[in-house]
């Protein structure tokens, strides 16, 4: 009852000779089914734009990886491959759960609904979990972004100082990465040269940061998406969703699957290719 | 308080898909299918992770790639319902793949152009000779 006072000119006559409409129908749309498809038109561009987003730092990674693939080789071996593969497994399982909840959702099983969007959620956590360890680790071992590369192969700290991009993004053209590094290849001369070409190619730094903004990157919508799945969970158990409208868990949902779909292909590009 | 306000849910079936009781307006996806599609997924997983393990030289990224796509295939097509939905969707969709090749291909033919100037400029600094041979270009493009 109180649902339905929501709508503001429900007890209007105006719309009167229609039926009384499902109170979570907005008014400038004649059906649910109208409204549903609208709002999944909507969220498949709003995925386009997703898709479009990721891709910059995908051409990092590419250019990178074409024309500098010695850092790869390199540092490839800094990534745990089964913590990796864990959190692709968690993701995977994570969007049968969600799928499973559209599932629900459409069917008008709300209890089956609010399972699956915890269970999704619990994976979310979990995966954002590994991810504190994967990176808490590595910064421990001072394997960050460029500019602040620090990592000690043996006992003594030698950074590649001289790179500082900083934390450029890198959808920026390579030609940064000339200008850049010639401003500061002068100034450290003494400490940042020596022990660092017995294992590590010069740019490697440059690695981290390609890992660091991509995976950071996808955590950002990781997070984003758990934010979105709490807020279906609290209207879930409202009791809002039916076979009449299921729309926000449907497009929560495609979000959530192009997220894990980006993992799918992060995933072998960083930990497993050398 | 409500006279217009009826509790009417039964109108909403003569509202246009009456037909389906059970279902509403959209595809429904079956529980088999599901646990299929979360199955095969988990093979591929397993299966790529395997591959790794052998040293393929530049045949890595072609390999990985094609896994990697098979299994963002039956997401796309399964968990996220393309296989079911409208083919403006999809098409809208696809389009953004077709984008990303141009934009990674385009970039990636940019950049070899310079290289040279790249590995001049390398070669006349002091200690590290890199290693940066262009060798193969195999395009890492994640396309579908």
């Amino acid at each position: 009852m109180s649902a339905v006072a929501d709508a503001p000119g429900a007890v209007e006559a105006d719309h009167g000779h229609h039926d009384a409409h499902h109170p979570f129908q907005a008014h400038h749309f004649e059906t649910m089914e109208q409204q549903f498809d609208s709002g999944k038109l909507g969220i498949w561009l709003f995925l386009i734009t997703e898709v479009m987003f990721f891709s910059g730092l995908f051409c990092a990674y590419a250019i990178y990886r074409v024309y500098h693939p010695e850092i790869f080789v390199a540092g490839h071996h800094f990534l745990d491959k089964t913590l990796g593969a864990l959190n692709t497994i968690v993701l995977l399982f994570s969007s049968l759960t969600m799928a499973w909840g559209v599932r629900c959702a459409q069917l008008g099983q709300r209890v089956g609904l609010i399972v699956c969007l915890s269970l999704t959620l619990a994976c979310a956590g979990t995966f954002m979990v590994v991810k504190y360890f994967e990176y808490s680790h590595k910064i421990h071992l001072g394997l960050v972004p460029a500019g602040y590369f620090s990592y000690k192969p043996g006992d003594e700290a030698h950074g590649h100082g001289d790179e500082s991009h900083a934390d450029q993004h890198h959808s920026d053209k390579p030609e940064h990465t000339g200008a850049a590094k010639s401003e500061f290849e002068t100034a450290p001369a003494a400490t940042a040269v020596s022990a660092e070409e017995a294992d590590l190619p010069r740019r490697i730094g440059l690695f981290f940061s390609i890992y660091y903004c991509l995976t950071g990157l996808h955590g950002i919508h990781i997070v984003a998406g758990m934010i979105a799945i709490t807020w279906l969970l609290v209207r879930a158990i409202r009791g809002d969703f039916g076979p009449q409208y299921f729309g926000p868990v449907d497009y929560v949902g495609l979000y959530w699957h192009l997220v894990d779909l980006i993992w799918i292909y992060l995933f072998p590009l960083l930990y497993l290719i050398q | 308080m409500a006279t217009a306000t009826s509790t009417t849910t039964t109108p909403h079936d003569t509202h246009g898909h009456g037909d389906h009781h059970e279902h509403g307006f959209a595809h429904v996806i079956s529980i088999p299918i599901l646990l299929g599609t979360f199955a095969v997924l988990i093979a591929l997983t397993i299966f790529t992770v395997w591959t790794s393990t052998f040293p393929l030289g530049s045949w890595e990224i072609p390999i990985a790639m094609t896994i990697a796509s098979i299994k963002a295939i039956l997401v796309g097509l399964y968990f996220m319902h393309m296989k079911y939905d409208k083919p403006i969707n999809v098409l809208a969709f696809l389009s953004s793949v077709v984008f990303l090749a141009l934009f990674l291909g385009l970039t990636l033919g940019d950049a070899g152009e310079y290289q040279p100037e790249i590995e001049a400029y390398d070669s006349s600094q002091a200690p590290v000779p890199p290693v940066a041979a262009p060798a193969a270009p195999t395009e890492p493009t994640p396309t579908h």
